[in-house]
């Protein structure tokens, strides 16, 4: 219990860090909150600098910080300048989108990937393996822009499968039964979901089959074969529960590197998500919504890594010092 | 729709595509109103407030939503009353002088939510235009107006400093009647914080019905007056954006409207019976505006500074090709600062020549010589400049690529410098560039646009002509035409102007891009106009006949 | 210097175990075979990279016996950009992983090594490192530092990237730290760098050797994302990443732009995590032999 308050300590301290240096770095960037109003040529620095001052974002860096850390303790991240409301509320608005797309990615991709990096551990070297593991590489290596365009243009334009982005049908009637709206839900989520799958199947991969092949070493577990337990059941009782651990890093590091980092797949399928929100956020200089964006993303990181450690622990207490040491692709 | 001039000398291949609809007015067919129109963007609106809203989109919305007091008709004209369609306004005079204005309005006008529309509300509208403290952009296009006062409930006077040939359309052109009742505790300061700019509340033929934010915004049709009833029931918007999608959209049914179709995607749109390909002149034009002042903004610009220099630069430029390769045959070659749908516009200027012996023989005259390594110099110093762009708009990327190898030929090195929006605006504005790859686009084809961004006027701090070109016989022609009642006069001053900017060359022109949009083939479109498609969308139809399910699901029925 | 004759002879033996494994032989023969492209290839072709025939009629011309791979929307000749934007893309990944590494290890080695209050504060910095997403942070540089040079961009691209590297490198110190003979060695009054260079160091270079290897394909997609957006190498130098871009737009139309980089940047990210993956089994077990 100790170590658990500890450990979210020591996480706010994290969040603070990254809040207080994006805070800094977008207001080094050139350009202001209302810039992206270039395509109105009547719009003239007075006037935007009289706009910056309304919403409060004139002054010294360390005045605005003064004045956005006494409204962050009121539980206020400030106004949204490019979408029109409150931080909060944008937010709230893509927080679920997001979460939807890459929860259910995750659980296919580590899924897929466990199985994989399992089939890879018991055929070791063999075609198989070989197999598995350049197949989920090539994905891994496609350019996720590239890969999102192909597939948007693949299974929405040419097969007509799948609807052309976005995340509903708009025009889904009030009537509807809850059924058809959640089918409708799914068939939009498809080809998003496939994209990151295949970007984010092959560490998982790569991961296990590492880990299990790394158990499978073990004293423990020869032991194990030594005194005539059928390796299936080495298998499947010993190495596959204890190789689990590094999985489970892995996946606590990836689901909060997917809030926000998929910024191109939701670009290209129209996903009303974060990394969309945040991406338009820098590039419309909207300070206050970047810096909101990042210290959810922060959170997210924080709870999510804590959560894989107290799983790890619970599940092999003596691999809880295991380190990650493959950075995720969309990380 | 009015078949624009410009869309004559296009190639019979887009002219074939345009005219394949049933492009009328009205929707004769049946008589009655209904339908669906869903229209995929990449753009974003910000706010539903007229006085603070930027971007186009938001805009475009405006016009769906709020009333002026009189719209201007498709024949654009801006000098006088001529062809202004009454709006909120159902007629008006003018006083002897001409220096005052009395509006009639439409006594059966009423806002979104039920209340009658009153002059009160226009005497509002106007002052929280003018108010500093709203810092609205429209506020110094409406300088010409001493005041806007309420005569009684239903009747509008506004009065004129001065007597101008555009003074009718300064008016009504940027003044949105916004509800006095929803508005007046507003915080000015802080408008685009009001409730109503995102769920405004107007009396145009639209209402906002929905809005999910980076999804979809639902505009019904008002049904409780009847003179602005619409004929659509719907208009929706989907946002998507990345272009590439928002077209797809379109391609696959799930939206009816793709506002700008790019040349490669042409041919699909033909081939595809379910669409058809509305071609519209615009009011767009973009350019390399070259710096003329150097970083303190007293002193020449070291390069730009010098005219041959700029004429060189021009003429090596090869522009019929650089608008070939990135519009096909979707674009005009821009000829100056006004576009071939504009009533200034000069048929017969002549752009400087392309002649690239020409170029490399001025750059020699000028001091500018090749260095070994092919790069011209003079007293040490290479001939070289950035050349900034935007990298989110996909057309000019590419003409500063293609502008690029052409210096290069003749010993010029341009240094591509592709920035994001904020950059891009923050550096031009502070006249912190050599060259920029810039476009403007005009938001009406009134003559006066070319005060905001070309004339002395406007270089200064504020103003946008970012070149800081200053030439007192180009002021003293735009000022005369401008001041020209007859068109013809203007006509005339305003080809002596572009005559003299074209030869001074603080800029090479480069094209005017067509508006290209493919629309499903059941819609009848109407009134798309230069610088505003969504013009007459109120006048656009489907006939029963040919409806489809999201055309008969009544207007709110959807989640 | 018994710790370094162990080290050589421990690294000839993963030498020996890499020659013997087919598959990293492939992938380091496929990787020479592109670096060796890259450099001469330029040198043979017909067309410089940034040169524009004929913009008019020469645009988007299919692969044939005159542009072996097509022209792009520019008429420029696919094959000599994706030639000579492969120098840019390599180098650019490879001094970026570079840069990652070193300051990682660094890093790493410094919190591990001076343990305590440091270490907290030195690792909580990883931690913000890490919990925001790469492409984010590097949007948000890159609007701060806008139209930098390539080898600004490589030190962005490196100084965003080592936190994992450091977490490893942290790792393992704390491991080591508390192995006999660096309790011994510390014992005998060994300088902190000393121990760093002289016992730690050669224990965590293998594990920081496979990440490198995995981090050179990650930075070379990053690098083709941040063109996407416009903001990685400047027109009309070409890298993989925004030939690809360019391709994008006409995916349709001209696949062959966008095609040819993709293949050339799939076999690199390929070759490159076979040869990690051959490091990794080839140093197996996980750790070196304790002295």
């Amino acid at each position: 219990m100790r170590a658990l308050i500890q450990r979210l300590w020591q996480g706010f301290v994290v969040v603070a860090i990254v809040a207080t240096a994006t805070f800094v770095l977008v207001r080094l960037a050139p350009g202001d909150p209302f810039a992206g109003a270039l395509e109105n040529a009547r719009l003239t620095p007075a006037m935007r600098a009289q706009w910056r001052a309304a919403y409060g974002l004139d002054g010294s860096i360390a005045t605005q910080y003064v004045h956005w850390i006494g409204s962050l303790l009121r539980g206020d991240l400030g106004w949204s300048v490019s979408t029109n409301q409150p931080v909060t509320r944008a937010i709230a608005q893509a927080l679920p989108y997001t979460l939807q797309l890459m929860g259910l990615a995750l659980v296919l991709s580590f899924t897929l990937g466990m199985l994989l990096g399992a089939v890879q551990a018991a055929r070791q070297d063999r075609l198989t393996d070989r197999g598995i593991g350049t197949v989920t590489l090539i994905g891994a290596s496609l350019p996720d822009f590239w890969l999102s365009l192909v597939l948007l243009l693949g299974g929405a334009s040419w097969l007509r499968l799948f609807p052309v982005g976005g995340a509903a049908d708009p025009l889904m009637p009030l009537a509807a039964s809850g059924a058809t709206i959640v089918l409708d839900r799914l068939w939009h989520l498809v080809l998003p979901t496939l994209t990151l799958v295949i970007l984010i199947t092959a560490p998982v991969a790569r991961q296990q089959r590492a880990a299990l092949l790394d158990r499978l070493r073990t004293e423990w577990v020869r032991t194990a074969t030594a005194k005539g337990v059928a390796p299936r059941t080495v298998f499947r009782r010993h190495a596959w529960r204890t190789a689990l651990g590094p999985v489970i890093t892995l996946g606590g590091l990836t689901l909060p590197a997917l809030v926000g980092g998929a910024v191109f797949v939701e670009h290209v399928f129209a996903w009303p998500g974060m990394g969309r929100l945040a991406a338009g956020a820098i590039g419309t200089r909207d300070y206050h919504l970047v810096v909101g964006c990042v210290i959810v993303g922060a959170v997210l990181v924080v709870l999510g890594s804590t959560l894989a450690d107290l799983l790890v622990m619970r599940l092999d207490p003596r691999a809880a010092a295991q380190d990650q040491d493959e950075p995720m692709r969309l990380a | 729709m009015t078949v624009p001039r410009s869309l004559r000398l296009l190639p019979l291949v887009v002219l074939a595509a345009c005219s394949s609809g049933g492009d009328t007015a009205s929707s004769a067919a049946t008589g009655a109103t209904g339908g669906t129109v869903v229209i995929s963007t990449p753009g974003k609106p910000d706010n539903f407030l007229p006085p603070i809203t930027t971007a186009t989109s938001g805009m475009m919305v405006n016009d769906l939503v709020y009333q002026k007091l009189a719209t201007m008709g498709d024949a654009l004209n801006t000098v006088g009353d001529e062809g202004f369609v009454p709006d909120l306004a159902t007629r008006w005079s003018w006083s002897a002088d001409s220096l005052s204005l009395t509006f009639a309005l439409d006594p059966a006008a009423r806002w979104h939510d039920g209340a009658p529309v009153r002059a009160a509300d226009v005497a509002f509208s106007f002052a929280l235009y003018m108010d500093s403290v709203t810092a609205s952009p429209l506020a110094p296009l409406l300088a010409n107006i001493d005041s806007v006062i309420a005569r009684d409930s239903l009747t509008v006077v506004a009065f004129f400093h001065q007597r101008r040939p555009d003074q009718f359309f300064g008016l009504v052109q940027q003044l949105y009647v916004v509800p006095q009742h929803l508005l007046a505790n507003a915080d000015r300061a802080r408008l685009a914080a009001s409730p109503l700019a995102s769920a405004p509340v107007g009396s145009g033929p639209f209402r906002v019905a929905r809005w999910v934010p980076d999804q979809v915004l639902e505009l019904a049709a008002d049904t409780t007056a009847g003179r602005r009833r619409a004929q659509l029931d719907r208009v929706m918007f989907t946002f998507a954006p990345d272009p590439a999608t928002a077209f797809e959209r379109v391609v696959t049914g799930e939206a009816d409207v793709f506002e700008a179709v790019r040349p490669d995607k042409v041919a699909e749109v033909q081939a595809n019976k379910a669409l058809r390909l509305v071609v519209a002149p615009s009011l767009d034009y973009n350019f390399l505006g070259f710096n003329l002042v150097d970083a303190s903004g007293r002193a020449p610009h070291p390069i730009f500074g010098d005219r041959t220099v700029r004429r060189a630069l021009t003429m090596a430029t090869d522009r019929r090709s650089i608008v070939s390769n990135i519009y096909d045959t979707l674009g005009v070659q821009s000829r100056g600062p006004f576009t071939a749908a504009m009533s200034i516009n000069d048929p017969a200027l002549k752009p400087l020549p392309y002649a690239v012996d020409s170029a490399n023989a001025l750059l020699d005259a000028a001091g500018w010589v090749r260095g070994a390594d092919s790069i011209r110099r003079k007293g040490g110093k290479p001939l070289s400049f950035g050349m900034m762009t935007p990298s989110t708009s996909v057309p000019r990327m590419r003409a500063s690529v293609l502008l690029q190898e052409q210096f290069r030929r003749i010993g010029v090195e341009a240094k591509v410098e592709t920035v994001d929006i904020p950059i891009f605006l923050e550096r031009s504005t502070k006249r912190r560039y050599d060259a920029i790859v810039n476009q403007w686009a005009l938001p009406d084809p009134a003559p006066a646009n070319v005060n905001d961004a070309w004339t002395s006027a406007s270089a200064v701090d504020g103003g946008h002509n970012f070149s800081s070109y200053r030439n007192p016989a180009f002021d003293a022609q735009v000022d005369s035409g401008l001041a020209a009642f007859a068109p013809a006069a203007t006509r005339a001053h305003f080809a002596k102007a572009w005559r003299i900017i074209a030869d001074d060359a603080p800029a090479i022109w480069i094209a005017e891009p067509m508006r290209v949009m493919a629309v499903h083939s059941r819609i009848q479109t109407a009134g798309v106009r230069a610088g505003a498609w969504w013009a007459g969308l109120s006048r656009w139809s489907i006939p029963a006949d040919k409806r489809i399910a999201r055309d008969v699901q009544a207007a709110g029925a959807a989640r | 210097m018994i710790t370094g004759t162990t080290d050589a002879r421990h690294w000839r033996a993963i030498v020996a175990r890499l020659r013997r494994d087919p598959r990293s032989l492939v992938a380091a023969g496929a990787l020479l075979a592109m670096v060796l492209l890259v450099l001469v290839g330029p040198l043979l072709v017909a067309y410089g990279p940034n040169e524009q025939p004929d913009i008019a009629n020469l645009v988007h011309v299919r692969p044939g016996a005159q542009h072996l791979l097509g022209t792009d929307a520019y008429s420029r000749d696919v094959l000599s950009r994706v030639l000579s934007g492969g120098q840019v893309s390599l180098a650019v990944a490879m001094s970026a992983v570079f840069i990652e590494t070193l300051v990682g290890v660094a890093w790493g080695l410094g919190a591990g090594l001076a343990g305590g209050r440091t270490d907290t504060l030195m690792m909580r910095c990883v931690d913000a490192g890490m919990s925001v997403p790469r492409v984010l942070l590097l949007l948000a540089i890159l609007a701060a530092v806008p139209l930098v040079p390539v080898w600004a961009l490589v030190v962005i691209l490196g100084v965003t990237g080592w936190f994992g590297v450091a977490r490893l490198v942290r790792g393992e110190v704390r491991v080591i730290r508390s192995a006999d003979y660096v309790l011994a060695a510390r014992s005998l009054g060994a300088s902190p760098l000393r121990l760093a260079l002289r016992h730690v160091l050669p224990h965590v270079t293998g594990p920081v050797l496979v990440a490198a290897t995995l981090a050179v394909g990650q930075v070379i997609v990053l690098e083709a994302g941040l063109s996407f957006l416009g903001i990685g190498v400047q027109p009309p130098r070409a890298s993989w990443g925004n030939i690809i871009r360019d391709g994008n737009e006409f995916i349709a139309s001209a696949p062959w732009v966008s095609l040819a980089p993709g293949i050339c940047l799939v076999t690199v990210v390929l070759a490159v995590s076979a040869l990690g993956d051959g490091l990794r089994d080839a140093l197996a077990p996980r750790q070196l032999p304790r002295p």
